[in-house]
């Protein structure tokens, strides 16, 4: 299957500033792909020009196969939740979810019946009638991120889909994205890596302007060998310890209780506890964790 | 140009028009204004013509209205004042067998519409580029069938607000007129509505191609109303300027851009006269629309 967004050197300029500096990025198709990045890396910017919302300097933009976004043929097929942007304020989510669904092509029936589900999904039902003016702030936000999945387009953009959630919400949020992987394209730009981390197949990490590199979170989190153990006491011989896996290197983190031993790739993460476990048991192991997380990947941490 | 999503479009103006009550302020703006205005004058005319009946010795008809003015309005010496007046002669020849009260609700009907109508539109468009609402619109329709669903939608508002008047100028006029053929003066009032709806059309052109060119309501609705006092002005000056020889004749022809000139075809009664200025005023919304509409397509929606 060809990749469903397919964007090639893409440069965007406001004057002097160079918010898209050739950024080249295909999505595959079903993927939940995360934007990882400082601001103003240009992740807002690219998912903007992807909607047709800027008009990149120059660059190639093909969505679904079929070129950059133009409502006439991508209506329906591609939505976003655009960041700072209001809905309506008089509008009531019903309506609005109804109103939507009916612009881009759904059936009376249809639209009513998506948006009845999706209020529900999102715990709207009981605002549904309400005005967009009364609702508080996260309950806008999911009102605009219900918005985005009206009528179950193939690719779906979010823009900080989490921020400004409680936690009950949030987890909900996470949970209906959840449900969606394998069934659409989804791009989530986030600077909570942990969102990214538990809800993407693949991560997107951007730098000023550019794409530096596209990987998927398997890869990335195994890229290099890694324990992490939380122990109730500091082993008393490190280097010990240190000598157990060959070319290892071994932390102590006193804040944390926790030993970390970082070891080549090539050894498969299983022999590494089965060799190294035995050795801490005696220490009282809390918990251990295979692998770096997304945050360390980032930060390119050990 | 998709007639589905254009028509969805409008329709979706039309719900948000009365979803925030903005639709019952137009039609009770329009209400109170034919019923002060008609009010107004019939009282105004009362009092002329009781002094003019006591001065002229006519015979009242038990103090109620219209009775003297419609014979005053017939004699000779005041068809010539009219006439002189007027100015146009062929004007005068379709108007001199009307009722005066039909004429005063056209007059009052021509003279709010382009006040109505630029506070009606001039913030239309702005606000939603203001808010941001546009970019949940902009991917389900084409920038064109968002900005022209809004001018038909807000078309058929102005419809119901002009048709919505004439009812009750109709009423008033039944009410405190005396001698006045009822259904023949409804049918007159309803024509002059649709007639002030043609001129509504090119006006409207006008507030929505401002707005097209702002982020803020209340900038778009100034500057059009700075727009609407040039556009009466500017006729003015360019026949000032025609009379002292300071421009050819042929530059004349500016006028025809505005569409306070054009709106004199109107005032006729038979076909032809009334198709061309009904023709050039449309045409002269539309030109106007698109010059606020080419800004917006070209520009970025961010």
């Amino acid at each position: 299957m060809n990749d469903v967004i397919v964007t090639r050197s893409l440069v965007k300029r406001y004057g002097r500033f160079l918010a898209l500096d050739g950024f080249s990025l295909s999505v595959p198709p079903l993927s939940v792909l995360g934007l990882v990045g400082r601001n103003g890396a240009g992740k807002t910017t690219w998912m903007m020009a992807v909607a047709g919302f800027v008009r990149p300097t120059s660059g190639e933009i093909s969505i679904l196969g079929r070129g950059p976004f133009d409502a006439a043929v991508h209506s329906g097929r591609l939505t976003i939740l655009p960041q700072d942007s209001d809905l309506p304020l008089d509008g009531r989510p019903r309506d609005l979810l109804f109103r939507y669904g009916r612009l881009q092509g759904l059936s009376a029936k249809d639209a009513r019946e998506s948006a009845d589900a999706l209020l529900e999904a999102f715990n709207l039902t009981g605002k549904a009638k309400s005005p967009v003016k009364t609702l508080s702030h996260g309950m806008r936000k999911r009102v605009m991120v219900a918005q985005a999945f009206i009528g179950s387009p193939e690719v779906v953009l979010l823009d900080e889909p989490l921020s400004g959630l409680d936690p009950v919400e949030a987890d909900r949020m996470r949970s209906f994205i959840l449900s969606r992987r394998g069934k659409q394209t989804i791009v989530i730009s986030s600077h909570q890596l942990e969102d990214i981390e538990r809800l993407c197949t693949h991560v997107a990490f951007v730098s000023d302007g550019r794409l530096e590199r596209v990987e998927s979170l398997a890869a990335l989190t195994t890229a290099s060998g890694r324990i992490a153990c939380v122990l109730k006491r500091r082993p008393e011989d490190l280097a010990a310890i240190g000598g157990i896996l060959d070319d290892s290197g071994v932390s102590w983190d006193e804040a944390r209780s926790e030993l970390v031993v970082t070891f080549p790739a090539s050894v498969p993460p299983e022999d590494a506890n089965a060799k190294l476990l035995p050795a801490l048991l005696g220490c009282g192991v809390v918990s251990v964790t295979s692998g770096r997380s997304l945050e360390d990947a980032y930060l390119n941490r050990e | 140009m998709s007639v589905r999503r254009l028509w969805q479009s409008t329709i979706a103006e039309l719900a948000s028009a009365f979803r925030s009550r903005r639709a019952i302020v137009v039609l009770v703006l329009y209400l109170a204004a034919s019923l002060l205005c008609m009010n107004g004058a019939i009282s105004v005319l009362g009092k002329m013509e009781s002094q003019l009946a006591e001065v002229l010795q006519l015979p009242q008809d038990e103090g109620r209205s219209g009775v003297v003015s419609a014979r005053l309005w017939r004699s000779k010496h005041f068809q010539r004042i009219v006439r002189s007046v007027v100015g146009d002669s062929l004007v005068y020849d379709d108007i001199s067998g009307k009722h005066p009260v039909e004429l005063l609700y056209a007059l009052f009907a021509f003279l709010y519409v382009p006040m109505l109508t630029i506070l009606v539109g001039a913030n239309r468009v702005s606000d939603d580029l203001r808010s941001g609402a546009v970019r949940y619109m902009i991917t389900r329709v084409t920038r064109l069938e968002w900005s022209f669903g809004k001018y038909l939608g807000l078309s058929v508002l102005l419809a119901a607000g002009l048709f919505t008047g004439a009812f009750a100028a109709w009423a008033v006029a039944t009410y405190r007129l005396g001698g006045v053929e009822s259904g023949t003066m409804l049918l007159a009032m309803l024509a002059w509505s649709a007639k002030a709806w043609v001129l509504s059309l090119a006006w409207l052109g006008v507030a929505l191609g401002v707005s097209h060119f702002f982020h803020s309501g209340a900038k778009a609705t100034a500057l059009a109303m700075v727009v609407m006092v040039v556009f009466a002005v500017m006729p003015k000056i360019v026949a000032l300027f025609s009379k002292l020889d300071m421009i050819s004749d042929g530059l004349l022809v500016l006028n025809r851009l505005f569409p306070g000139v054009v709106e004199d075809g109107l005032w006729r009664t038979s076909f032809a006269p009334v198709f061309t200025a009904s023709a050039w005023l449309v045409a002269l919304g539309l030109m106007y629309f698109s010059i606020g509409y080419a800004k917006f397509a070209k520009g970025e929606a961010r």
